[in-house]
């Protein structure tokens, strides 16, 4: 049995690593567009990148283009893995019983 | 009576009658404290999941109670709008899933109702397979993407 990620687990921080590990292998996406994805207001969203920074699931990445800073979010390795096992779990609960 | 145990009841008497005035007047024994309000439904999270099986509008022996769960929700948060936002896996067309998250959200509208929830409050979001919970390749019968979720906007938080 696959074990839950109670990091992971939370409706957003979810959504922000689905959306994160969806792109692992492309440009890593903005602050902006992540708010998109995910429909959460900046605050939130800060706070739980934050957290999954924290945890060396997410790495965040700021510079600028031209004058205008950038913050970009990346899935990190360990975080790539505790979603793969999260996604397994929840997986196995949505199937293991019916 | 000697004059002096005449005093002595006197003064005893009078103390006793200003004892009982006095405790006439005090005002009577506070109310008791009103009655807390009853517990939250569980830890408030905006959104309730039920998940469905590939291809179907039915609900999951998993998310056997989610309806409950959202209407406790519902009820106590007393949101002013309630999202049904419904998706599907890859497995078939965008056209079949779009039609496929429709019946889904509709399916989850009409039990939320029937459980007590006003319809007016419920908006429906069919969103086919175009916002996955987990992205795969076409095709692929995803069962975490087979759901609905119920968003709660704009509660009301309860005093106290």
């Amino acid at each position: 049995m696959a074990q839950a990620d109670d990091l992971i687990h939370q409706p957003l921080r979810l959504k922000i690593m689905a959306a994160l590990y969806a792109e692992r292998d492309g440009e890593p996406p903005e602050f902006s567009r992540l708010k998109t994805v995910t429909q959460a207001t900046d605050g939130n969203l800060g706070s739980h990148l934050s957290a999954l920074e924290k945890a060396g699931y997410v790495e965040i990445l700021k510079d600028h283009v031209g004058k205008r800073p950038r913050t970009r979010a990346k899935v990190t390795a360990d975080g790539a893995k505790a979603f793969r096992g999260h996604v397994a779990y929840l997986r196995e609960l949505v199937e293991g019983i019916d | 009576m000697k004059p002096d145990m005449a005093g002595v009841t006197l003064t005893l008497a009078m103390i006793a009658f200003l004892l009982a005035v006095a405790l006439q007047a005090a005002p009577s024994a506070p109310p008791p404290p009103p009655s807390p309000p009853s517990p939250p439904p569980g830890p408030h999270t905006d959104e309730v999941i039920v998940y469905h099986p590939s291809g179907s509008t039915g609900t999951r022996a998993v998310s056997e109670h989610a309806i409950d769960a959202a209407v406790q929700q519902i009820r106590f948060y007393k949101p002013a709008k309630v999202i049904v936002q419904s998706h599907t896996d890859t497995v078939g067309s965008s056209d079949s899933n779009m039609a496929l998250s429709t019946g889904r959200a509709e399916a989850v509208r009409r039990a939320l109702v029937e459980a007590g929830v006003d319809a007016q409050l419920i908006e429906l979001q069919p969103m086919g397979e175009t916002a996955p919970a987990v992205k795969t390749a076409d095709d692929v019968a995803e069962p975490v993407n087979n759901r609905t979720v119920v968003i709660l906007r704009q509660i009301t938080l309860p005093k106290g």
